[in-house]
């Protein structure tokens, strides 16, 4: 044992990786011996090439961050699709809004200050629950970027989604398993096929659409419109740090 | 963690990194992005809950794994290391084109070259791991991550050397 500091324990001081006493003792060290610091300079130097070598290898990725997280959805939605294919039925339907996406991209947005002050704002919906309710569906939504998700766990065949705006915004609507899609003036439609499935609706909701409207079945479920969520009446809401999630009682056929 | 409040943040701040780290250890994009990607998807699958450093460590262990378990990795690995990234807007002449591509080869060879456990520690500290993160993912202790991470540079600078020699 030298008294002088080993590199690893000088490449720990530089990394910050020590403390107290030995970060002390390793800086005192260094201030008067100039062996360890040509020493220090030359783990430094090291480290930096390294670093400068490896960035060589980067390369941008071929989708954006938006892309990628999408995919991720998209498989993880598939994988569950095949290990749950079978639950047609869920027990409670689950609508889950996140506002944190939505203010960020409307600066100055109500929605904001509504759900810092966990302040539900639960306002009567001016369409009616439907009737003959049968199965549940897991619901939930997250809007982002401005863009509204909407999964669907459960969800039986028939089952559809309904998306309207009120300003005639362009929206677009992807769907990853067999779906039939029908617009009209402000509306696309979604409709899934085949057996029980899982899916991952997009939703593209330009920021500063005046109003949107989205169904599930028959069951207006709620209502954005400047900044600001009108959840259906009916519809339990139970708040949560940043959005609130909702118990949607059931729907039924697609639209 | 609310996966459906949470997952987001943890996606925008993790899988750059990510996807960089699964980069550099394969060497094939099309391997660095499924991977990354399936890291994301195994952690949706099992539900995984915790805070933000140590959902980032499971998932690098993850996409390590996966990585580890693709045999196909080594050969992709032994097939691109001829192969070299264009990179966009780069407005090099021939002749430093030429001289960049060399130089990628020879990181990628020298990085090949590594024992994994010095490879994994290389990477994983380039992407901001703490030496604690470091010794739980490649089973060391945290005191001995400095050390090791002196060794596996110069390991790799000699590496380095003897590639540029060849």
């Amino acid at each position: 044992m030298t008294d002088h500091v080993e590199a690893g324990e000088i490449q720990a001081w530089l990394d910050n990786e020590l403390r107290g006493v030995e970060a002390a003792r390793v800086q005192e060290h260094l201030e008067t011996c100039a062996r360890c610091r040509a020493e220090a300079e030359e783990v430094q130097k090291s480290g930096a090439e390294i670093s400068g070598a490896l960035r060589l290898l980067d390369t941008p990725p071929r989708r954006t961050l938006d892309e990628a997280r999408w995919e991720v959805r998209r498989q993880w939605a598939k994988s569950r699709g095949r290990g749950s294919r079978r639950k047609s039925v869920v027990a409670a339907a689950m609508l889950v809004l996140v506002a944190g996406g939505l203010a960020a991209v409307m600066p100055g947005s109500p929605l904001r200050s509504l759900w810092s002050n966990s302040g539900v704002d639960v306002v009567p919906a001016t369409e009616l629950v439907a009737e003959g309710e049968t199965d549940r569906v897991g619901v939930s939504a997250a809007f982002r970027d401005g863009r509204l998700e909407v999964e669907l766990e459960g969800a039986p065949a028939g089952f559809g989604v309904e998306v309207r705006t009120g300003s005639g915004d362009r929206v677009q609507v992807r769907a990853h398993s067999a779906a039939r899609f029908g617009s009209g003036a402000g509306r696309v439609t979604v409709g899934l096929e085949g057996e029980a499935s899982n899916d991952i609706l997009e939703i593209r909701v330009p920021p500063g659409s005046g109003e949107v409207l989205l169904r599930t079945g028959s069951r207006f479920l709620l209502r954005w419109s400047e900044g600001r969520f009108e959840l259906a009446e009916g519809l339990v809401a139970e708040p949560l740090p940043d959005g609130v999630r909702l118990q949607v009682p059931g729907v039924s056929e697609g639209p | 963690m609310k996966r459906s409040v949470d997952f987001d943040a943890l996606f925008d701040d993790v899988y750059p990194r990510l996807h960089r780290y699964c980069l550099r250890m394969a060497a094939d994009a099309d391997i660095a992005e499924d991977a990354a990607q399936e890291a994301f998807v195994r952690l949706l699958d099992h539900k995984v809950r915790g805070e933000l450093p140590g959902l980032k460590a499971w998932l690098f262990k993850v996409a390590t794994h996966i990585l580890r378990d693709r045999a196909k990795v080594e050969q992709n690995r032994a097939r691109l290391l001829e192969v070299n990234p264009v990179l966009p807007g780069s407005h090099s002449t021939p002749d430093e084109e030429l001289e960049r591509k060399e130089r990628v080869r020879r990181v990628r060879r020298a990085l090949a070259r590594l024992e994994e456990r010095d490879r994994t520690l290389l990477l994983l500290r380039e992407e901001g791991f703490t030496y604690r993160e470091v010794a739980g993912a490649i089973g060391v202790q945290a005191s001995s991550v400095g050390t090791l991470l002196v060794r596996a540079r110069r390991r790799f600078e000699e590496a380095m050397s003897d590639e540029e020699g060849e």
